[in-house]
């Protein structure tokens, strides 16, 4: 009798896991993530960009083509920590002939810890089942709060009243062949390379501001120790790593945000530490570079998409002597 | 490793697993090792703190008990307790003095930025009662180093207690423990009861207490609902926390004291010690309150308020100055902040106060034809003791003294409970409109609320559901556990619970 209700026990417990596996699939949302971890497995490329969302709006791979004969994928992404942007180049290392990895480094996200929301597991989900995924969990997931494993939909469990859409959508050939149609909005239109082009309208919208405080000793040492992870990484399988910081509006330098002039030096000094290439465009004021207000979506420095393709430009020129000399 | 984190989950079940597959004479080793793995897993080089106060209340124990001269055996209690306690008042109130200092003579005296060693508070109290012990011969000392190094670091307690007794809980350790089903039944029972509480309710109040007491300008018309939600939430993550701590201890066959006794239904402000945070105020009882009033200083001072006040007043007034001094420690314990330091003060004097005008009390009662034991007055004093708690939280969770002061005073100048409205409750994606978030926490709490009365009554609640039929157990269990991720919210913070700042 006891060993079956032991048997009974373990079956309940296999149970769960198992229906909860299933409502962790079923739930999980459609995001680009799913189509830009495709394309690194999938695609002919030598370049990622990797960063955060003024990356992924900021720094457009058709330019980067165009005037420096890269081939990249944009992989940049809001909520993109040092932990997800490290896996993300492993990953492409192990996908395709990796030459240069861009980092775009938005200060701000190196004061955070990773909050448990769905954006916790943004990246790790749509890895491939393998050994760096293991890892990836072993460095990011572990960690996190124990839901996360058994049970991840609870980071987006909000999806339970959309299982009609969701369920159009999971069968839909836009999902199994990885189309990036869903994330065309009027307002915003991904690429087929990951890059998210942010589009002009003529009537005044009222700009964000989502400010926060820079302090240099708020830097998450988990973060720093990751960074040297990915500094090591590209090093030691020859991969040119560069780090940048986007342009800003002019306004949001002169407060008192991620993007100021200690900020600036304090990730100087970070990549002069590991000989690591590194140029702020955060005030840099060469044609081709805007900071006016005008040219971004918001304070924060998300670029539309001409500015994005300016700047590109200006990058893509700058690269090899950014590589060659450490810094312009 | 948080409590709540899956890495614990599975340094638990594989400690477990270990735990009881090898040789039992092994398995107080087993647990010293792994709680070290915990230790320097959370704290690493902090672990030197711990080690010296187990290395110097051990070595002080043994000498103790070995020496019979009064004066040498005071002045090792004495330099024991001034090293411990001085390890926990320079790494947790030198800033708070030197902020202090800076404040009143305008200096700039640059703060420390250190980490607190894990459980300092905790492991340092448990450390010098089991000295205290030995001083007034109340247990013998533990001769095995390792053994007595089990006891300050035994890992279900180091986040947040409760502060064990060596008297109750060292033998448990080091004693040889078989895989019990029904034992492990009752931990799991209880490891899920207080992730309920955590996760469902505390987490869900988390999210009104946090704007409604940081934001207080703007949400000035729901003071009273703040005090409420961080009462709901302070006391389900405490006690939620504790139950898990209590039930992976019984997964390893240790009992550990209780810490909660339903003290929302205190009929009095010294009930209420009685039934809230148990080992800290039993540790207070017997190490500070008892010594205070025992001391011959207190003795003159009881002589001299005798003469001077009169018998009745004479006698309590030395009571009434060891609970201020007692919960003046209380409210130092808490936290380095002067609101910390009022929260302690103002339950010490409410319990030095109704002490001492409890003959005045007793008049009044007596006038008013008021008989104690009717269901009413009992109503009355738990709803009493209730609102001097709500106060008390203000001083607690508030951004300071004064901003505590204008909360109160917004409870009874404005009432606007739309403005709870505005609040939305949960993390991108797996968020809660107000009106629902507060269903799951009053539902939440109707649950432990009527869990609780049972348990009052001395109803085992828990071993009833253990004697159901197995598909009952089975289902609920399940149930419990599929609410954590459905209505249960996301930790704000790494850790997770309150306490374990301490």
């Amino acid at each position: 009798m006891r060993n079956f209700k032991i048997f009974i026990c373990l079956l309940v417990c296999a149970a769960v896991l198992v229906v909860n596996a299933k409502m962790t699939d079923f739930l999980y949302p459609y995001n680009e993530m799913r189509v830009v971890v495709h394309k690194i497995q999938t695609a002919d490329y030598d370049t990622l960009i990797i960063g955060n969302s003024h990356g992924q709006c900021g720094i457009d791979p058709v330019a980067l083509e165009q005037f420096g004969g890269m081939h990249a994928i944009n992989a940049a992404s809001g909520n993109e920590f040092v932990i997800d942007a490290y896996y993300l180049v492993r990953l492409a290392a192990q996908s395709a002939d990796l030459k240069t990895v861009i980092y775009e480094i938005d200060s701000a996200y190196w004061m955070l810890d990773e909050a448990e929301n769905c954006e916790l597991v943004k990246v790790y989900h749509e890895f491939p089942p393998s050994k760096l995924k293991f890892r990836y969990f072993q460095d990011k997931i572990l960690k996190s709060d124990f839901r996360t494993v058994p049970f991840e939909w609870y980071l987006y469990r909000n999806y339970l009243g959309r299982i009609d859409s969701l369920r159009e959508m999971k069968s839909s050939d836009a999902y199994k062949n990885y189309s990036i149609e869903p994330f065309r909005s009027p307002v915003q239109l991904m690429q087929e390379n990951g890059f998210i082009a942010i589009q002009r309208f003529e009537e005044d919208a009222p700009k964000a501001d989502t400010s926060m405080t820079w302090h240099r000793e708020n830097v998450k040492e988990k973060h720093l120790k990751n960074f040297k992870r990915l500094v090591d990484f590209c090093r030691e399988n020859e991969i040119q790593l560069v780090c940048i910081m986007t342009p800003v509006p002019e306004v949001t330098f002169s407060k008192d945000q991620p993007f100021s002039e200690d900020s600036i030096a304090y990730f100087t000094a970070l990549c002069e530490s590991y000989d690591v290439p590194f140029h702020s465009y955060l005030t840099d004021g060469r044609d081709g570079i805007t900071h006016d207000l005008a040219d971004y979506d918001d304070y924060d420095g998300h670029m539309y998409f001409d500015s994005a393709y300016s700047f590109s430009a200006v990058l893509a020129i700058d690269l090899p002597k950014l590589i060659e000399n450490g810094k312009l | 490793m948080g409590l709540n984190s899956f890495l614990f989950v599975l340094f638990v079940v594989i400690s477990l697993f270990i735990y009881y597959v090898i040789p039992k004479k092994l398995q107080w080793i087993w647990l010293l090792v792994i709680s070290y793995v915990y230790y320097i897993t959370n704290s690493r080089g902090l672990v030197v703190f711990i080690a010296s106060t187990t290395l110097t209340t051990w070595y002080a124990g043994l000498t103790l008990e070995k020496t019979e001269e009064n004066k040498k055996r005071r002045l090792i209690v004495a330099l024991t307790l001034l090293f411990n306690f001085g390890i926990l008042a320079v790494l947790k109130y030198t800033n708070f003095l030197i902020v202090n200092i800076n404040d009143l003579f305008h200096t700039s005296i640059l703060q420390f930025s250190w980490a607190l060693p894990l459980g300092i508070s905790f492991y340092t109290f448990q450390s010098m009662g089991y000295l205290l012990d030995i001083c007034w011969k109340r247990t013998a000392a533990e001769k095995n180093l390792f053994r007595f190094a089990l006891f300050v670091s035994f890992f279900p307690q180091i986040l947040q207690g409760p502060i064990g007794r060596y008297s109750r809980l060292a033998h448990q350790l080091y004693e040889e423990h078989s895989f019990d089903p029904g034992r492990f039944e009752r931990g799991f029972q209880r490891i899920l009861w207080g992730f309920f509480k955590k996760m469902v309710i505390a987490d869900n109040a988390l999210y009104f207490v946090n704007p409604l007491f940081k934001e207080y300008q703007t949400y000035d018309g729901v003071a009273l609902f703040a005090t409420v939600f961080y009462a709901i939430q302070l006391y389900m993550d405490f006690s939620g926390g504790i139950d898990v701590v209590i039930g992976i201890a019984d997964l390893f066959g240790v009992t550990m004291d209780e810490n909660f006794r339903q003290p929302y239904f205190a009929v009095s402000i010294t009930d209420f010690w009685h039934r809230w945070h148990i080992t800290l105020g039993t540790w207070m009882k017997d190490y500070v309150f008892y010594p205070i009033s025992l001391s011959k200083w207190m003795g003159r001072f009881g002589k001299w308020s005798k003469k001077t006040f009169g018998k009745q007043t004479g006698r309590a007034l030395p009571i009434c100055v060891a609970n201020v001094i007692v919960f003046l420690i209380v409210g130092i314990w808490h936290g380095a902040a002067w609101k910390y330091i009022a929260y302690g003060l103002y339950n010490g004097f409410i319990i030095g106060l109704s002490g001492l005008l409890a003959p005045q009390y007793r008049e009044m009662r007596k006038k008013l034809k008021i008989t104690k034991d009717t269901r009413w007055f009992y109503v009355f004093q738990i709803v009493r003791t209730f609102v001097l708690v709500l106060i008390s939280f203000f001083f607690d969770m508030g951004n300071g003294f004064k901003d505590a002061l204008i909360m109160i005073r917004n409870c009874f100048t404005k009432f606007e409970p739309s403005q709870l409205l505005e609040i939305d409750v949960g993390t991108v994606a797996a968020s809660f409109k107000a009106p629902t978030a507060i269903l799951v926490i009053a539902i939440g709490c109707i649950i432990v609320f009527i869990v609780s009365v049972l348990k009052e009554r001395g109803v085992d609640v828990a071993g009833r559901i253990r004697s159901a039929n197995f598909a009952v157990r089975i289902l609920v269990y399940v149930i419990i556990l599929m609410l954590l991720p459905l209505v249960g919210q996301a930790p704000l913070s790494s850790g997770g619970f309150i306490y374990a700042q301490f």
